[in-house]
């Protein structure tokens, strides 16, 4: 029974507590179908619960959850979700002493709509490994591997829970380009994770959680447009003696802001030529220019005042 | 990467550095204390498991409750029209032979046992096997008299034959055959015209004032096994799961020494020993002393002696724990294989019932040092053998610096 | 629902559940810990219960030091009887053979009593047991012959009451005993006891009787032990909730598990049937093919036991520790080690919790025609435990997070 074909999943006022938590606070949101669909928010907020609700693998408080159509409250519905969905759980693991071939196997049978092993073994660039067992693989590779699993059954709709959490910037952005290959395919993708660059390179749609709540929804621009702050140019001198005079050069364009050695001018309107332009015609010595644009990490500290990563930075 | 020996102590600094290890040894005796509240496995093999087989093994094998057993029998007998031995008075044997038996009584004055007829011939007249009707009702023990059995005995030049059928297999059967045996024999004495035996046997147990129980047997194995269990599995478990949490690389990096390290996990096992001691006291005494008025029991096993055992035993196993940690890197597994080893060595080692009679495990269970902390805790604890038990705790002494020198040496945390 | 969608769903269901079952299979194969330990496991089991318990395949022959102190000479003119002697000749002195036969051997031992008593002696060498034969005691034997008012001649046995086996010594002097004093004192034997074995059991030997109790032992503690930390391993590394965003129904996952547990039930019950037959001459003849239905429901019951146990506690630890928990008692209780009829009535009551104790009753029943009639109470316990178990543990199984 389908509900609506525009969305692959709608959820209206979804609750998730536990004794003394409330893990998921009230999320209503829309997934459009063959979009990618971020779910943007620091450890701990309840992005993997959501997904877990959707994916019918945990139990949910209240509200109301429609996944391809299907309600997941119905026993029959939810059977015949599981059947179009594929899903890459947080920390995922398959059976260790199983090879890449033997384990996307395994979870075919699982399913009656199967891909061609081959096919998903060349689509995450698994060929020379196919032969090798999983406990054997890096960290990258077990990902990799995992992402074929959750695509076993040609799936509609793929959840996948923090597909790069612990892997090197190597091997992220060859995941990366893993998981863009599935938008082109036309796939919904739902997607988790903490890392702002990642949301920003592959969502088309971004939705902020912050302590079970969505504090922000929309496209990266937008959502940069909305709440991030303004354009920086930010121009470096070699000494304090040409940040001044750097700072007079420059006064004209706007409020500025100096620190040591630096100039830093937050415009809308500054552009980067125009600073250039002047700095030449006074003959200012300067040792670089950047230009820094507000990313969805200034989104996420001007919306809750807290830094996305928290205290620690990049654990990995 | 670890900062080695950076803390050797100079003139002023020893007595900061002395303050140091004790701090940090507490610091990881704490820190084990924390664990083990919320570990159910270390719970379990320290208090649950001792618990369970003190009550399992002292309900099986205690004498209070083994001596509540009666033992249900068949007897077919034949009419037996008696023997007139003189004018006037007649006797039938088989008569007396089944009151003999019905009127035994057990310790408890509970029939010792409980006679089933067979009759002779069934519905249909035909003759009853007692063989066979033993293994229908599924019985072990079947007592054959003979027609005119009186009558045989006495004019017989060859002896009148009482014929048991017994299933052999049945622990039972043999007992019970052991008792008609013994009075048959009474029987046969009477109709020698001897009224008892003339050389006979005087028993003499060399530790009579002690009256030991079985419990008594057991207190001391059980002790014994739970050292083993907590100290071995304690140790290679927790030894493999702090290299699999890293833990061994972070305190490489801290100012914590190997010496520390193994202090610290010496003296945890060591408050483990004590918590396991006295629970395995505590229940076998609540559950087969009180009940039966010994309640100075738990005062009188107690001996200073226990310490060293203890110690000995701590530093042994912990040892062991710790050579065998080196080969098995998952705490799983590791698991697995301390249980799969400590199993058959409680049986080997006679915790249970002694196996110095059975050739083969005899000499095994004397090349395991868990034989000699038992000894040494029973000549301590219950027979109160002063020498036997210096005997023992120098060996477990032996083993016990043996096992803890080479794990720690092979303790070598830097390398993790 | 048409036909055809009927049997494809069937198709697809089968084809989950030998996905699983098959990966368990290629999984253990795989992992060369888990081979050894199914293996060596049973080995051990058998060999060590097979060695304690049943006696089998070798001799229990205590070392009973004793003392004569008895300086009678052979040769006496007026009586020319030496009891002493014979009384050593009868626990087997200089015969070895008879000496096996009875469990003893004697060693002679020589300290002055008037300088250590036998207890201290004993004590000071960890001796069990002692019999001695005190000066003079020949000559009160001979006495009694002559006249049987004398007083009784008494040798004393010494026993330390730690050593459980100190028992067994005593009866078999006190039966030496006996035999001599029926010889020396001419006492006819107007009864005597013929034995028979009943009919049935006379091809099998309690070995016979021993081993399929103790398959299913090994069966159940390493069954258990096993499916428990598997699921709780499972739930940790979250395999089993990837399982459940698939189409694979609990049933099925629990279905496999079980399926798995028969296979290898089936291969450790064959091992350790032929460890039987290698180490103490189990007849495979014993075996009756009903024993194979036993098996089966048998390590469904376990199966379902352990599902059960891996719902309600969640760690890998501490799932070890409740199956431990469970296994152990039930080890002794359920009558597969030790005869049920030696422990006390209130434990052959308590031994009737286990599922152990109908398991095992079957598997004895099963054993001889005479009692094959009683097979059907226990096997159709065993079948509906089987059922009931299993569906309890499937229904039971955890597949959603809370």
């Amino acid at each position: 029974m389908k509900l609506e074909n525009e969305h692959a999943i709608i959820t209206e006022d979804l609750v998730k507590k536990y004794k003394n938590v409330v893990a998921v606070d009230g999320i209503s949101l829309k997934v459009k179908k063959g979009e990618v669909f971020a779910f943007l928010g620091p450890n701990g907020a309840g992005k993997t619960t959501t997904v877990e609700i959707l994916e019918g693998v945990r139990t949910k408080t209240s509200g109301k959850a429609y996944v391809l159509g299907y309600d997941i409250d119905k026993r029959q519905d939810l059977e015949q979700l599981k059947k179009k969905i594929g899903t890459l759980p947080q920390e995922f693991n398959t059976h260790q002493n199983l090879t890449v071939r033997e384990n996307l196997k395994f979870w075919s049978r699982m399913y009656a709509k199967n891909l061609p092993i081959d096919d998903l073994i060349a689509l995450v660039n698994l060929e020379e490994k196919a032969k090798e067992r999983y406990k054997n693989l890096s960290g990258g590779l077990q990902r990799r591997l995992g992402i074929a699993i959750a695509l076993v059954n040609d799936p509609e709709l793929v959840f996948l829970d923090e597909p790069t959490t612990g892997l090197d910037p190597r091997a992220r952005r060859e995941t990366w380009a893993v998981i863009e290959g599935l938008k082109q395919k036309g796939k919904t993708v739902f997607l988790t994770t903490h890392y702002m660059e990642e949301a920003e390179v592959l969502a088309d749609t971004v939705a902020i959680i912050h302590k079970g709540k969505i504090v922000a929804l929309g496209s990266p621009a937008e959502l940069i447009d909305k709440y991030g702050s303004e354009n920086k140019i930010i121009v470096r001198g070699s000494s304090s003696k040409t940040r001044d005079l750097i700072h007079r050069t420059l006064f004209q364009l706007g409020p500025m802001e100096t620190a040591e050695g630096e100039v830093m001018i937050s415009t809308k309107k500054a552009k980067i030529a125009e600073v250039i332009e002047l700095l030449e015609k006074e003959k200012v010595p300067y040792r670089d220019i950047i230009t820094q644009r507000p990313s969805l990490e200034d989104v996420f500290l001007n919306l809750t005042g807290e830094r996305l990563l928290g205290e620690r930075g990049d654990e990995d | 990467m670890a900062p080695q020996k950076k803390d050797k102590p100079n003139k002023d600094g020893l007595k900061t550095s002395i303050t140091m290890f004790f701090k940090r040894v507490f610091g990881f005796v704490s820190a084990s204390f924390i664990d083990f509240r919320r570990s159910p496995l270390t719970i379990f093999f320290a208090i649950a498991y001792p618990v369970i087989l003190i009550l399992l093994f002292g309900a099986i094998f205690s004498e209070h409750t083994q001596t509540l057993n009666s033992f249900t029998i068949y007897i077919q007998a034949e009419p037996d029209a008696g023997f007139e031995i003189a004018p006037g008075m007649e006797i039938n044997l088989t008569e007396t032979l089944l009151t003999t038996l019905a009127t035994m009584e057990t310790n408890d004055s509970e029939p010792l046992f409980i006679l089933h007829y067979i009759p002779l011939l069934d519905e249909h007249t035909i003759p009853i096997d007692p063989g066979k009707y033993l293994e229908e009702v599924d019985g072990y023990f079947c007592l054959v008299i003979p027609a005119n059995f009186t009558m045989l005995v006495y004019n017989n030049a060859t002896s009148a034959n009482l014929t048991v059928i017994m299933d052999e297999n049945s622990q039972s059967a043999k007992i019970v055959y052991n008792i008609i045996k013994e009075v048959i024999y009474g029987f046969n004495l009477f109709l020698a015209g001897e009224s008892e035996t003339h050389i006979d046997m005087e028993t003499i147990d060399i530790y009579l004032e002690e009256k030991i129980e079985y419990l008594d047997f057991l207190v001391p194995g059980i002790i014994g096994v739970a050292l083993m269990n907590n100290a071995v599995m304690g140790t290679i478990n927790r030894y493999s799961s702090f290299r699999n949490a890293g833990l061994f690389r972070k305190l490489a990096s801290t100012p914590m020494t190997r010496t520390e390290l193994v202090t610290g996990e010496t003296v945890w096992q060591g408050f483990l020993a004590i918590i396991s001691t006295a629970a395995i006291m505590i229940f076998g005494w609540l559950f087969f002393k009180v009940p039966f008025g010994k309640a100075a029991w738990i005062i009188e096993v107690l001996d200073w002696k226990m310490i060293p055992i203890l110690i000995a035993g701590v530093l042994g196993f912990t040892g062991l724990g710790m050579i065998g940690s080196r080969f098995v890197k998952n705490p799983d597994a590791a698991t697995a294989a301390a249980n799969f080893l400590a199993f058959p060595m409680m049986f080997l080692c006679g915790a249970f019932f002694d196996v110095s009679g059975i050739a083969g495990v005899n000499v095994i269970s004397k090349l395991l040092p868990l034989t000699y902390i038992i000894d040494a805790l029973r000549a301590t604890m219950i027979t109160k053998n002063v020498s036997l038990a210096w005997y023992n705790i120098g060996i477990s002494f032996a083993f016990g610096i043996g096992f803890f020198i080479i794990g720690v040496i092979l303790t070598n945390i830097k390398n993790e | 629902m048409s036909k055809r969608r009927f049997f494809k769903n069937i198709y697809l269901s089968l084809r989950r559940i030998w996905a699983e079952t098959s990966r368990i299979g290629l999984g253990w194969v795989r992992s060369p810990a888990a081979v050894f330990f199914t293996f060596i496991y049973p080995i051990i089991m058998i060999l060590l219960f097979g060695y304690l318990f049943a006696g089998e395949g070798t001799t229990t022959l205590y070392s009973l030091p004793y003392l004569n102190e008895d300086t009678y000479q052979v040769g006496n003119a007026t009586l020319p009887y030496y009891p002493a002697q014979e009384l050593l000749t009868e626990l087997g002195l200089n015969n070895d053979s008879l000496g096996e036969a009875l469990g003893i051997k004697l060693i002679p031992v020589n300290f002055n009593t008037s300088e250590i008593l036998p207890q201290n002696w004993m004590k000071e060498q960890n001796a069990a047991y002692l019999l001695r034969i005190p000066k003079g005691w020949s000559a009160m034997v001979n006495a009694s012959l002559l006249n049987a008012s004398a007083p009784k001649a008494l040798v004393q046995y010494y026993y330390d009451p730690g050593y459980t086996s100190s028992t067994e010594v005593m009866k078999i002097i006190d039966n030496a005993l006996k035999e001599l004093n029926a010889q020396l004192f001419n006492i006819e034997t107007s009864i005597g006891i013929i034995t028979t074995t009943t009919p049935e059991r006379e091809e099998l030997s309690y070995i016979d009787f021993y081993i399929p109790g103790i398959i299913m032992v090994t069966l159940s503690t390493s069954g258990m032990m096993g499916l428990v930390s598997t699921v709780a391993e499972g739930r940790r590394n979250g395999i089993i909730f990837k399982m459940s965003a698939t189409p694979m129904k609990k049933w099925e996952w629990a279905l496999a598990q079980e399926i798995w547990q028969i296979i290898i039930s089936l291969v450790i019950a064959l091992l350790t049937a032929l460890t039987g037959v290698i180490a103490f001459g189990f007849q495979l003849s014993a075996i009756h093919p009903l024993h194979v239905v036993i098996l089966i429901f048998g390590s469904m019951t376990f199966a379902g036991l352990a599902l059960i146990i891996a719902r309600f506690v969640k760690s890998p630890e501490g799932a070890v520790a409740a199956t431990l928990a469970f296994v152990f008692p039930q080890m002794f209780l359920s009558g597969s080690i030790i005869p049920p009829e030696v422990m006390p009535e209130f434990l052959q009551q308590i031994a009737r919790i286990f599922p152990l104790y109908y398991i095992a009753k079957a598997m004895r029943a099963a054993m001889l025609e005479a009692t094959l009639p009683k097979v059907w109470l226990p096997l159709g316990i065993t079948i509906a435990m089987g059922v009931i178990f299993f569906i309890l543990g499937s229904a039971l199984t955890i597949w959603k997070k809370d």
